[in-house]
């Protein structure tokens, strides 16, 4: 029982390259393209990547940017394991607070790379990255622990679902939101100063925290069904997990990237317009 | 108008003011003018919708004694290039006509630079094709300059390399580049204020290289190709033009439908590779991979018509080197359908993905009077609303015989200039279609040629990126003086306009939508062998990390 939970708990670490491979020979087989060959490539190029950063020279260039990088993995990988214990044993309150508590902590924890890099690239991608999160944070957060914390009625799941699936999708740094590190002219940002075991790191967390966002997403879809969370819904969560994140990646390889002032605005505009909407079904609603 | 009528305006003017006319031919009229005149004249020509193409320095102390600047005016409406001529001794200052002209500064600054010729309101400005470290009093494009002279630097001036504030640094290395450029962006937050240019890092000394003993004329064409790495074959195509202007020589049909076949293939596999780019810059990486895979065949019907992808060498002073049989021109037929049928698919994605239409519409705006003023060319004009086309306003080569359409877009934005490029794939793949189709038969080079010295001519072919324009003095076996002025380093100057105020997001879009081509336009002469060469690019990358972040 013990070991089940164990492998459990590690399953996000073990798959998240794994879907960043599949994602990738989705990507070239939409471009025309080979993209990682082979069926062994496929699943698991991303790890081949990863140990190959690690086997390069380890460059540190700022004071505090390995503390900075482990810290971060540190934190995702904490939100990533306080997700497993959430949702296979359902009712803890304290897991849920502290899960959303590491969730916005890790997703904000970008900003420390500014100030251990003494690079204009870096403050650029900082700030681009700054103001989606903004954009979005501020709603995803109170609709998630709504979510987990209340039963709420069906409409008003729903609206918070739109919400939640929609944050999910940007703070997962994909195109067309992925302006912080992937924009060419800032010669990848937030990155720009990470190299081999760093930027190993780095990208792991990157793949820790996607899987967490999509996971997320399943467990909330469930919820909407007031499906009873238990061990073998677990199953039907993982699974979930690998559609929204495939079904994620293709909304954006057909997409181009946003601007840094045109998606912050758009983003917040959307979320207003939500959150206006489900407050007003709520008070439809509320006896 | 004919072209007597036009003469006799710009005669009369030549005669209130004094000077004389040189030379007529065909659509040239060279005239020579006094230094005290020459303001007024250029402001006449200016006010009378000339352009200015370019200028060029000359050291014709062995002809007469004399440094001479050759103003090159085009005036489109009646096709006619109006060549000034201005000369005097090394220490006469000749005065600047950038303040009427502003398209003239850069090329004015590098007579300065190249030739030594004093011009009288750009004293003060730094050096400008050649480093600051370079000697003083030393003019690479003097004849008592050897090609292959190397002169020491002047290390103590090389900080005045460096600007003393430091904005965000975008180059001469940068992942987004393909070329060493350096662009400094004055930026608040996230608001461009100011830019810095400097480029010229990858001079070759190609005009140099023409003059000296390694070449002749047969040869020239070659080197001219490799100029450049996508518009290669427009420039020997522009040479041997002048050249064939120059010594009147009379070349087959079948030759100029050949090199305006290839010219056009030349423009189709252009435009894709930029399209390319520009949606790789916008993150949109599926349009980039099928817009190169679609580009692919384009490269092939290349190898099939002159047997290479890209550095073909067909061209020769008289004609061209390969022919186009039946076969070939049937596989090319099918080639250029099945292009034009995924290009339009892609096409129709590409403008319909939201975030490029956003990005694109109203970002890098260049207003029409600056693309008049800066006398900007190619698709940079034609989206600014200007109709600027050499193969309509100078038809040269093969271009009389086909009827196409000159795409015109007035917004002056980055997309106004996407769609410039996108019809002109169109209309390329029909001129091409076009002239497979009337194909002459004959021979494809003149048996022989004569080329007399000291003949002058200008030519002006329509590049995938603008007009690139050569004046040559021909000289005994091989040029006198050859200068090339390729269409980026006639867009460059525009980018200032564009870039200023402008987010910093667009930056990159912005520069990339003139479809820069460093290759073409840093040539002039940096003489370094390629240790200190390298060490050079060294120390200024270095440099930067020391000069005060």
């Amino acid at each position: 029982m013990l070991i089940s939970i164990l492998l459990i708990l590690l399953l996000p670490f073990l798959l998240a390259p794994i879907y960043d491979s599949i994602e990738r020979k989705v990507k070239s087989l939409i471009q025309s393209r080979v993209g990682p060959r082979g069926f062994i490539r496929s699943l698991l190029q991303s790890w081949f990547d990863i140990v190959k950063l690690f086997s390069k020279e380890l460059v540190i260039t700022g004071y505090g940017i390995l503390i900075i990088t482990m810290l971060e993995l540190f934190l995702i990988a904490s939100t990533a394991i306080l997700l497993q214990i959430l949702i296979l044993f359902n009712n803890l309150i304290v897991v849920k607070t502290l899960f959303i508590v590491f969730l916005s902590i890790s997703t904000a924890f970008f900003i420390t790379r500014s100030i251990a890099l003494n690079n204009p690239f870096a403050s650029i991608g900082v700030f681009r990255e700054f103001h989606i999160v903004l954009s979005t944070e501020s709603f995803f957060l109170p609709s998630l622990a709504t979510v987990l914390f209340i039963n709420a009625s069906l409409p008003l799941k729903l609206m918070l679902l739109i919400i939640i699936a929609l944050s999910c999708y940007v703070l997962s740094s994909r195109i067309p939101f992925d302006i912080a590190e992937a924009e060419p002219e800032i010669a990848s940002g937030v990155n720009i100063e990470l190299s081999g075991p760093l930027l190993g790191v780095a990208m792991y967390s990157l793949h820790i925290k996607r899987y967490v966002l999509s996971e997320v997403l399943s467990y909330v879809l469930l919820k909407l069904f007031n499906v009873h969370l238990e061990l073998y819904t677990f199953f039907v969560i993982t699974l979930l997990t690998f559609i929204i994140w495939i079904t994620t990646s293709i909304i954006s390889i057909i997409l181009a990237r946003t601007r840094v002032d045109i998606g912050p605005a758009t983003m917040l505009k959307t979320m207003i317009i939500l959150m206006i909407l489900t407050l007003l079904i709520y008070m439809l609603t509320v006896k | 108008m004919s072209l007597s009528s036009n003469l006799k305006a710009i005669e009369n003017k030549i005669k209130d003011l004094g000077g004389f006319i040189e030379t007529v031919s065909d659509n040239t009229v060279i005239v020579e003018i006094t230094k005290d005149n020459l303001k007024e004249f250029a402001k006449w020509l200016y006010e009378n919708n000339a352009f200015l193409k370019t200028c060029a320095g000359v050291d014709e102390r062995e002809i007469n004694s004399r440094f001479t600047l050759y103003h090159i005016f085009g005036l489109d409406e009646m096709g006619i290039d109006v060549v000034v001529k201005v000369s005097g001794s090394d220490k006469d200052y000749t005065p600047t006509i950038s303040d009427i002209v502003p398209a003239a500064e850069w090329c004015e600054l590098e007579a300065r630079d190249m030739v030594g010729i004093r011009i009288s309101g750009h004293e003060d400005k730094p050096k400008f094709i050649l480093p600051q470290d370079w000697p003083e009093n030393v003019y690479p494009l003097r004849k008592d300059f050897s090609y292959d002279y190397r002169p020491q630097s002047e290390f103590s001036k090389f900080d005045e390399e460096l600007p003393k504030e430091v904005g965000l640094p975008i180059g001469p290395y940068h992942p987004i580049l393909h070329e060493p450029e350096y662009f400094e962006l004055y930026v608040e937050g996230e608001k461009v204020v100011d830019v810095f240019y400097r480029g010229f890092h990858v001079h070759r000394g190609i005009e140099k290289l023409a003059e000296s003993p390694r070449f002749t004329y047969k040869t020239i064409p070659f080197l001219a190709e490799r100029i450049c790495g996508i518009c290669g074959f427009v420039h020997s195509s522009c040479y041997v033009l002048t050249v064939e202007k120059a010594a009147k020589i009379e070349v087959p049909e079948r030759a100029q439908f050949i090199r305006s076949i290839v010219l056009e293939i030349e423009r189709i596999h252009s435009h894709l590779l930029w399209l390319g780019i520009a949606a790789h810059i916008l993150g949109y990486d599926a349009g980039f991979m099928q817009l190169w895979r679609i580009r692919e065949p384009v490269m092939v019907l290349a190898e099939l018509l002159t047997g290479s992808r890209k550095t073909y060498g067909i061209n020769i002073v008289g004609g061209v080197r390969r022919d186009i049989d039946e076969s070939k021109k049937r596989k090319a037929l099918e080639i250029l359908r099945n292009v034009r049928d995924e290009f339009k698919k892609v096409v129709d994605v590409l403008v319909s993905v939201p975030e490029i239409v956003k990005r694109a519409s109203g970002t890098g705006v260049l207003p029409k009077e600056d693309a008049r003023k800066l006398s900007v060319v190619g698709p940079v004009a034609r989206g600014s609303g200007l109709e600027r086309d050499v193969r309509k306003n100078y038809p040269y080569f093969a271009y009389r015989y086909t009827s196409f359409k000159v795409p015109v877009y007035s917004e002056g934005d980055n997309l106004a200039r996407t769609l410039v490029r996108i019809d002109e794939v169109f209309e390329s793949i029909s001129i091409v279609e076009q002239l497979l189709d009337a194909l002459p038969k004959g021979p494809i080079a003149v048996e022989s040629y004569e080329i007399p010295p000291f003949r002058k001519a200008v030519g002006a072919v329509e590049a995938p990126r603008g007009e690139d324009v050569h004046f040559i003095i021909t000289g005994l076996g091989r040029p006198y003086r050859w200068r090339v002025r390729a269409p980026t380093y006639q867009n460059l100057p525009a980018l200032k306009v564009m870039l200023r105020g402008a987010p910093l997001a667009d930056a990159f879009l912005t520069i990339a939508s003139i479809d820069p081509c460093f290759s073409c336009t840093d040539r002039a002469i940096v003489i370094h062998d390629i240790k200190s060469g390298s060490r050079k690019f060294v120390n200024l990358f270095y440099g930067r990390r020391y000069a005060g972040r």
